[in-house]
């Protein structure tokens, strides 16, 4: 793994990697990859690749509009609550 | 060995809120495993007391408790994975599977640990400490579903759930003696269940005998609107599993047992094969040409689809978060690194880079098409056969800190249970014969939605080995 590629691959995975840990992760990502480019020995038919293990085509469920029912629905999805207010982390912003 | 029969003796005599109490209780006093990470102590003793109160014992599984693994969603208790980055998260929901059994009369007991976020073969990644498989404390229970099994291997319980993605329910159960399912991807739903590969995940029981997981597998599969990908198929007639008269064609794969297999595991199958001849069983002897492929295909679309579900881990919502940060993006990649072990960062950057931009043709996409090649393989073998035996794991169970360092070793241990997962099969793990502490154990593979042939063949061979003692 190069040094640009591996910059590019902390920011992707969002992952603050401290010096040591990036060593390591380096050597550990070299053995895998390299025993995983052994699939590109397979010579590939003519078929379609395969995203899930039934080869299901549409997974999405028919839209239905429903009645909504209750705003305590949401409500209680929520651990913390103040009020009629959803707590939440507070977040900094840019 | 605590079974169900054994628990719903007990309710008969002495009720259902004094043996809840005292499952806990014991749990407490010998859980040396470090198997559970939570108890639900108070909801588990006032669920016992409505439904004493109810007095229904038709419910079939009526008072028994269930040990579930923290990565499936309990509500009101917390839902770690495993993991430091949910380590206080609190789940709001219950998972289908936990509908179904509360439904059915169960109790759930506790959460139980697990290597983080399911991504393990030894339950040596969890944030939690290591579990310690109860045939001999020294060693592994397995992974990731370890805390399951060590919980019923250790007679806390008599049945759990755990989650199978590359072979976390049927390791384990093999490391630890137990029987454990993975049923056909699409049987039990997985709302709820936290997500490591969603193409792969499929929750699974994990028990000490044939009679209490096909109890358990019976309450939790069905149709889920919930989740899209379950099937709405109608469950076979499970009454008549035991005296089973129908006469198997039994295929088996002779080139992967060249490779490094242990000597007991392999002379146990070979012995098991035999006596099912004797029965009238048949044996196929069969080809599997891409079997190399089966162990680098799966670590290419695991972590992909992993990287993806993990995603939403970065400490704005929930979870744990690194304070003191002074931008969004520091905010979120130094809660991960602080929140995530080793083995999930690896699998996080194993599979990000093969869906990178230059690499995912290369990779992903090249392990797509693998994965259909490896899914036709498998289900034109069922055109000359029922079932495919293999054993379950190449080997015994190493002692813990061993092997964590050792991660092709570990990768390459799931070679049989894999295949089930890629083509999403239902494939079930039965231990066979004592060897030293442990088990040697047979897996038995089958075509989908064909989890009755594995029951009545499961049967057969449990009543050869006379089951576990």
């Amino acid at each position: 793994m190069t040094e640009i590629s591996i910059k590019k691959m902390k920011e992707l995975i969002s992952i603050d990697l401290t010096g040591k840990e990036e060593e390591k992760l380096k050597k550990d990502f070299s053995k895998i990859i390299e025993y995983v480019d052994k699939i590109s020995e397979i010579e590939e038919e003519k078929i379609d690749y395969l995203e899930n293990s039934r080869d299901i085509k549409k997974l999405t469920h028919k839209e239905e509009i429903e009645n909504f029912q209750s705003i305590q629905k949401i409500r209680d999805n929520f651990p913390k609550k103040i009020k009629n207010y959803l707590a939440v982390p507070k977040y900094i912003g840019e | 060995m605590m079974k169900i029969s054994d628990v719903k003796d007990r309710i008969d005599k002495e009720g259902i809120v004094p043996i809840v109490r005292s499952v806990i209780k014991n749990i407490k006093e010998n859980d040396v495993y470090n198997s559970f990470l939570e108890l639900n102590e108070k909801n588990a003793i006032k669920q016992a007391e409505k439904l004493s109160d109810e007095g229904n014992n038709d419910k079939p599984l009526y008072g028994v408790p269930v040990a579930v693994k923290d990565n499936i969603a309990v509500k009101n208790m917390k839902m770690t994975c495993g993991s430091k980055i949910l380590q206080d998260y609190i789940s709001p929901y219950n998972a289908t599977v936990i509908e179904k059994l509360k439904k059915a009369g169960a109790i759930i007991i506790g959460k139980t640990n697990m290597d983080e976020f399911a991504m393990g073969t030894s339950n040596e990644h969890s944030a939690f400490g290591p579990v310690k498989n109860p045939l001999n404390k020294e060693y592994v229970p397995g992974g990731s579903s370890g805390g399951s099994a060590a919980s019923v291997a250790g007679n806390l319980v008599p049945v759990s759930l755990g989650s199978d993605t590359g072979g976390s329910v049927r390791q384990p159960a093999a490391f630890t003696g137990t029987y454990g399912l993975k049923p056909t991807y699409g049987r039990v739903s997985r709302y709820g269940l936290t997500a490591f590969a969603s193409s792969l995940d499929q929750i699974g029981p994990i028990t000490n005998s044939m009679d209490d997981l096909v109890s358990l597998y019976s309450v939790i599969t069905g149709k889920d609107k919930k989740d899209s990908t379950t099937v709405d198929m109608h469950l076979d007639d499970l009454n008549k599993l035991k005296n089973n008269d129908k006469k198997y064609k039994i295929g088996i794969f002779k080139s992967m047992l060249d490779d490094d297999i242990n000597i007991k595991i392999k002379e146990d199958y070979y012995k098991i094969l035999k006596n099912l001849q004797k029965k009238g069983h048949k044996l196929v002897e069969l080809d599997f040409d891409k079997k190399d492929y089966i162990v680098p295909i799966y670590q290419i679309i695991a972590p992909a689809e992993a990287s993806s579900n993990l995603a939403r881990f970065d400490g704005i919502r929930y979870g744990t978060r690194k304070e003191g940060t002074r931008s969004k993006e520091e905010l979120v990649s130094k809660t991960r690194n602080l929140g995530f072990g080793e083995e999930v960062k690896r699998r996080c950057l194993v599979g990000t880079f093969v869906l990178s931009s230059g690499y995912a043709e290369k990779y992903y996409k090249k392990a797509l098409i693998a994965r259909k090649m490896i899914k036709k393989e498998l289900e034109s073998k069922f055109d000359s056969v029922d079932i495919i035996a293999t054993p379950t794991t190449p080997n015994l169970p190493f002692k813990i800190g061993e092997k964590v360092e050792n991660i092709l070793y570990m990768y390459k241990s799931d070679l049989f249970t894999i295949p089930a997962n890629l083509s999403g099969l239902p494939a079930l793990s039965i231990p066979l014969y004592k060897t030293g502490d442990f088990y040697t154990s047979v897996q038995l593979m089958g075509n989908s939605f064909k989890e009755i042939d594995l029951f009545k063949l499961g049967y057969e061979v449990e009543k050869i080995t006379g089951g576990k003692k």
